[in-house]
């Protein structure tokens, strides 16, 4: 009995000071006496999980072709009739470029995009590693504090598609917070009725429109993009479509469930909006 | 069954590669809700087995490394995995006198959710209503991470456990 008390005491003590260490930890993190250590450590891990990302996209692909086949056999016919009207419109649309070319040439016209919040220059990057929480969502990707990447800038995928912002920036690499976290919230707009909302992340599952006024118009297959109205995020990019409006007359607000147009899990380049 | 001495060396070993699995090979393989934490499974079956101070050692080393890695809550995992190691403990050192398959069931699962319920809470402590409203998205997490420790936890803690030794 005497053995088990003096086993259970030395537990308690072990588990006190873990604790208290932890704490310490976590505020030697928070005035930012951890970043050296940080920033090694996840150079190493990024390095080795570069040479699991091919792997594992192979592998994924397997399985989704597997499990998908009749799909695709109808989204390939599909794809063939509108290959032959994208033919046409693709001719009518190459004079078009030749005379915007011509435009532009005599106009000066930067590489940059300008918008209600400024004018933004795209660099482009790579998805390095992601976080492996169930909880969150969250990228590393190769663009840190040598390409002048800030806290707050949008990150986006090919299509002007927003998947995420810079949470935290290190030398080499930096921190995305995806659109799916639950802690990211971006205004937004749809485009068609002109509601306005805030996109908000559903632990990594998905996004959700909330915060519409009952009075604004909402349409199922309406697109959802940025207002602008956050700094450092152009106005313009794609969020998603609506997929379900859920509303009440009891509640104050409604909101509307988001159906994303890319997999979050297989995106490999990324660009940044550096304003 | 394993020699004691030799135990731990082999204990670190495996739980070593189950870390590497999953900080770089699992969440590129498997998307949010499916993706195991094969980590904490080892951790409690561990507990059961040994019922030692020193799984919350290995415990401790684990979270801090997913909270270096991790984007925000620096810490959370951390603490998440200390408070469940040492309710298992208490659980094996009150309830548990005789390994038994009933009580093996009983202590995986609240192993498990105990640990997600804490980590959901210190990451959301400004934003409970956001909790509330995800509820169900938290529930389904929490049943597949259940389902995936109760199909491990028997071969894991049988390779591990010292019954037979005196």
């Amino acid at each position: 009995m005497d053995n088990m008390k003096k086993e259970n005491r030395k537990k308690n003590q072990i588990f006190i000071f873990l604790v208290v260490f932890s704490l310490l930890l976590i505020f030697l993190n928070s005035v930012g006496h951890l970043n050296s250590p940080k920033n090694y450590f996840i150079y190493v891990i990024n390095s080795i999980s570069n040479s699991f990302q091919i792997s594992s996209n192979n592998f994924n692909d397997v399985l989704n072709t597997l499990s998908k086949i009749d799909k695709l056999k109808k989204e390939n016919s599909d794809l063939r009739e509108n290959n032959l009207n994208i033919k046409y419109e693709l001719s009518n649309l190459k004079e078009i470029k030749r005379e915007n070319d011509l435009l532009k040439e005599q106009l000066g016209f930067a590489n940059s995009i300008c918008s209600l919040g400024g004018c933004f220059n795209w660099t482009m990057g790579r998805i390095t590693s992601r976080e492996s929480n169930n909880f969150g969502k969250s990228i590393v990707i190769n663009l840190g504090k040598k390409y002048d990447v800030e806290e707050g800038f949008s990150v986006v995928a090919a299509g002007g598609l927003l998947i995420g912002k810079v949470v935290e920036v290190f030398d080499d690499f930096s921190k995305v917070m995806l659109i799916t976290d639950s802690n990211s919230s971006i205004n937004a707009i749809a485009q068609d009725t002109r509601a306005n909302g805030v996109i908000q992340g559903s632990y990594g599952t998905g996004v959700r429109l909330e915060m519409i006024n009952q009075v604004e118009n909402l349409v199922v297959g309406d697109l959802v993009i940025t207002s602008g109205l956050d700094e450092n995020i152009p106005k313009g990019l794609i969020l998603g479509k609506i997929s379900t409006i859920k509303e009440s007359p009891n509640q104050v607000f409604k909101s509307a469930d988001i159906d994303l147009f890319i997999d979050l899990n297989h995106i490999e380049e990324i660009f940044i909006a550096r304003k | 069954m394993v020699n004691k001495k030799n135990r731990y060396y082999i204990f670190a070993l495996v739980l070593f590669i189950f870390l590497f699995l999953q900080i770089t090979f699992l969440p590129q393989t498997f998307s949010n809700l499916y993706s195991p934490n094969i980590v904490l499974i080892l951790l409690i079956a561990f507990a059961v087995a040994d019922k030692s101070e020193y799984v919350l050692f290995f415990s401790f080393i684990c979270g801090i490394i997913f909270d270096i890695v991790s984007i925000k809550h620096f810490g959370s995992t951390t603490i998440s995995m200390i408070f469940t190691m040492f309710i298992i403990l208490y659980l094996c050192s009150v309830f548990l006198k005789k390994t038994l398959s009933y009580n093996l069931f009983l202590v995986s699962i609240i192993g498990v959710v105990a640990y997600n319920i804490i980590y959901v809470f210190l990451i959301n402590i400004n934003n409970l209503s956001t909790i509330i409203s995800n509820a169900s998205n938290i529930i389904l997490i929490i049943l597949f991470q259940t389902i995936i420790s109760l199909v491990l936890i028997f071969p894991i803690t049988n390779f591990f456990s010292c019954k037979n030794e005196k």
